[in-house]
């Protein structure tokens, strides 16, 4: 597709948790991407990022869809899609291969039979392999490279990032999707696809955290020395911060997620301390007073836990403790006031807001941070798409980018 | 490989206690509580009493708040009663703070272990407080997805016209514990491969506490004797067992009797058409050898109610359930809401009630973090 056409169009499906998102961008010729539009519908019957109820979310779904049609005058008939929930797993695997005791020259086969191997993998009963994210090819003598081909050596390993969930909530999400008639090109985790919105290769290079604070559920993915190093999912998100506001103060859900949206911090100031947050009569609901105290510690209590105990899967990684990149916060949850000041006391390393790199076209400029994750999969498929058209320069500068999303297959 | 057997608060290690003293192989029992009293008076064979650095053994006095801080500090206790685990029932009543605490911390580290679960919990009073009410409802939402969950209904337990009187009460109470505890037996005769279903197909051959979701509305009913007549058993016509009969779907029997008595699954099958609705399934379990006793019968009526999501529902509705359900006295008709006031409210509900835990190291973090972190403030008005 790139290169064969004069004009592409991608489109990036999210059915997230509090909003289904729809993004498409056209894929010039040259490879650049512009941005064609956003659209939105909410979702009420996903919960943690996995469907509860098929037919309201394929509603919610073709709302979005036809939302992104009308604004964008583009005809969607095929989507990547993003895939997330508590049941996605991911772990590390070494392979090896070897090569003869006389040792050998590597070829690109001996690369695709290590990628047929970490295909094998045996997985849990149920489980089905979404990525598997090359990192780094080893030699017998311990030397690291992201390219082998060409070199002698006695044994060829590979470490590779898995990255799995269960297939029955993978087939559910693609056939809400297909369904619609709308085929799914290709679908990818959605920390990854966030990851391809905000990184540069430096940053991915130099090591970076993305933590996308969402509505169902939050998840993280690490990249260091421009591969990916780690990733998680918790299945807690900004619903429970506002879950936890309506338990605390005794109101509804929907007056809590207001109170959460406009006077929710996670940072007690002395100015307001000892201030009162008014909530006005509503309906059958009587006039409270909060007192920001109570809004504070409730959120307080939540947010840092879910910092911790993301902190605690990274100090179990190897690299950790040597780590010093950023952490980029992204997602609508990173909106809380104050959750950047948390993180960096959390994390004891320097965090930023994430800012999505740039698009062209009429788009760019209404670019919001719940979006980043949409946005990640027209940049992940404009990759995708380049693998897919090879040929010319890209096939040369591509070759390790290609096999770093080789992972990708139809469920 | 052991079974364990957890009777979780007051009314969990009376059930225990019952079944120790009825069972001949009371192995694997395990009585759980913060108050010291329930936990040393006990008969199981091992005791745990939570949290004494705490509260002094003086229990949660109610409190989930209190009783989670108790089972927090509990953790690697708790965890170790899993260790080696191969099977995992739980008897609990729902009203109290402790034992349906435990229950829900234990079903949880249980399902992360992926270990066969059953919980029998038993529900309030109708007259207890609605807090109470409203905190079982609370607690049978927080066990874990994968668990079988019994829930044993105390309504008609008391007579309504007449006052029994303390002692009377007490019998009863003991009585109708006595009757869960035989339960108990069966659940344990079944891990033990003493008791097995009567091969009728394969609806028997599942065992029903192997089976996630909730059966609700349970209501217990017994016979014991040298020579039962199945077709004359008194309970047959009693009020009880006719309401608990209208509202089943399910009915769980056990027969043990120390002589070989053919033809009684079918007789028992015939007289169970006769006296429940066309819906129900019946599944039938005897003892392979019987105990030197009298000859024993034993009923269990519930009704199916899955807390899995609707998606995953295993079958859908039928017509005839959906008449039933209709059939069932609205108390307070309330008039038709605007569409605005309907989305509202059932957006009121906690919107991941419906969804498996989030469990990290066991604690259900659906749970809010500033209850589980300071356990105080869910106190503030």
């Amino acid at each position: 597709m790139f290169g064969g056409k004069s004009r592409s169009v991608l489109v990036g499906l999210e059915a997230g948790t509090s909003k289904i998102k729809v993004a498409v961008a056209e894929l010039g010729a040259d490879g650049s991407l512009s941005l064609l539009g956003v659209a939105e519908s909410p979702s009420t019957h996903i919960r943690k990022c996995e469907i509860t109820d098929f037919e309201m979310t394929q509603k919610a779904i073709h709302q979005a869809i036809l939302d992104a049609e009308a604004k964008t005058d583009v005809s969607i008939g095929e989507v990547y899609l993003a895939i997330s929930g508590a049941h996605i797993r991911s772990f590390q695997s070494r392979l090896a291969l070897d090569l003869g005791e006389e040792g050998t020259m590597i070829e690109e086969g001996h690369l695709r039979e290590l990628r047929e191997l970490v295909r094998q993998q045996a997985l849990p009963p149920g489980q089905i392999l979404l990525h598997d994210l090359l990192q780094t090819y080893i030699l017998d003598d311990g030397t690291a490279t992201s390219n082998p081909v060409g070199l002698f050596s006695r044994r060829l390993m590979a470490d590779y990032h898995l990255v799995s969930g269960i297939a029955t909530r993978l087939q559910t999400t693609v056939h809400c999707v297909k369904d619609l008639s709308l085929r799914v090109k290709g679908y990818a985790l959605s920390s990854y696809a966030t990851a391809q919105a905000l990184l540069t290769p430096e940053q991915k290079s130099f090591g970076s955290v993305v933590i996308n604070c969402g509505a169902g559920i939050t998840d993280y993915i690490v990249y260091r020395n421009g591969f990916v190093a780690h990733s998680g999912t918790l299945g807690v998100g900004g619903d429970h911060l506002t879950n936890d506001l309506a338990v605390a103060v005794k109101i509804p859900f929907p007056r809590a997620e207001e109170l959460k949206r406009t006077h929710g911090t996670v940072d007690l100031r002395e100015e307001t301390a000892h201030r009162r947050v008014s909530l006005p009569a509503e309906g059958p609901y009587e006039q409270r007073f909060v007192p920001m105290s109570l809004i504070v510690e409730v959120l307080q209590a939540r947010q840092a836990e879910i910092f911790e105990i993301i902190r605690e899967d990274l100090e179990a990684q190897p690299f950790w403790e040597s780590f010093s990149g950023t952490l980029f916060l992204t997602g609508g949850g990173s909106q809380l006031d104050g959750i950047q000041k948390m993180a960096g006391k959390v994390f004891d390393r320097s965090v930023e807001a994430a800012k999505p790199l740039p698009f062209q076209g009429g788009g760019s400029g209404e670019i919001r941070q719940d979006w980043t994750t949409v946005l990640g999969l027209l940049r992940y498929g404009r990759i995708v798409e380049r693998q897919e058209s090879g040929g010319g320069r890209w096939d040369r500068m591509g070759r390790s980018l290609r096999r770093l999303f080789s992972g990708i297959r139809s469920l | 490989m052991s079974i364990r057997i957890v009777g979780a608060g007051a009314a969990g290690i009376s059930v225990l206690d019952e079944w120790i003293l009825f069972s001949d192989h009371p192995e694997g029992s395990l009585a759980c509580d913060g108050e010291a009293s329930s936990v040393e008076g006990s008969l199981a064979s091992e005791k745990l009493l939570l949290a004494p650095d705490l509260v002094g053994g003086l229990g949660c006095f109610g409190s989930r708040d209190l009783a989670w801080r108790m089972v927090g500090r509990e953790n690697q206790r708790l965890d170790g009663l899993l260790r080696d685990c191969a099977g995992l029932l739980i008897v609990t009543g729902l009203a109290g703070g402790m034992g349906a605490t435990v229950a829900e911390a234990l079903s949880l580290k249980a399902g992360e272990r992926e270990i066969p679960t059953t919980i029998f919990a038993l529900l309030p009073f109708p007259f207890e407080a609605e807090e109470r009410r409203e905190a079982a409802e609370a607690a049978r939402e927080g066990f874990s997805a994968q668990a079988s969950v019994f829930l044993f209904s105390t309504a008609g337990l008391l007579p309504e016209e007449s006052a029994p009187g303390v002692a009377g009460v007490r019998s009863r109470l003991r009585e109708f514990h006595g009757t869960i505890a035989r339960w108990v037996d069966v659940w344990s005769g079944m891990a033990d491969g003493v008791v097995l279903p009567v091969g009728r197909g394969s609806e028997a051959e599942v065992s029903p506490f192997a089976v996630a979701g909730e059966m609700e509305d349970c209501h217990v009913f017994g016979e014991t004797g040298s020579c039962l007549d199945l077709s004359s058993l008194p309970f047959w016509e009693s009020r009880e067992f006719g309401q608990a009969a209208e509202k089943a779907d399910h009915c769980l029997g056990y027969i043990e009797a120390s002589e070989e008595v053919s033809g009684w699954a079918s007789e028992l099958e015939k007289l169970l058409q006769e006296h429940l609705p066309k819906r129900a399934r019946n599944s039938f379990y005897r003892r392979k050898q019987a105990r030197p006793m009298q000859n024993r019968l034993l009923l269990l009526l519930g009704r199916a109610h899955s807390r899995l999501p609707k998606s995953k529902l295993p079958e859908p509705v039928r017509e005839e359930q959906i008449q039933t359900r209709t059939e069932v006295p609205v108390h307070s008709p309330l008039p038709a809401a605007p569409e605005r006031e309907l989305a509202h409210s059932s957006a009121e509900s906690i919107p991941f009630a419906k969804t498996t835990a989030t469990v990290h190291k066991g604690e259900n973090l659906d749970i809010p973090a500033y209850r589980r972190r300071s356990g105080s403030r869910g106190e503030r008005k």
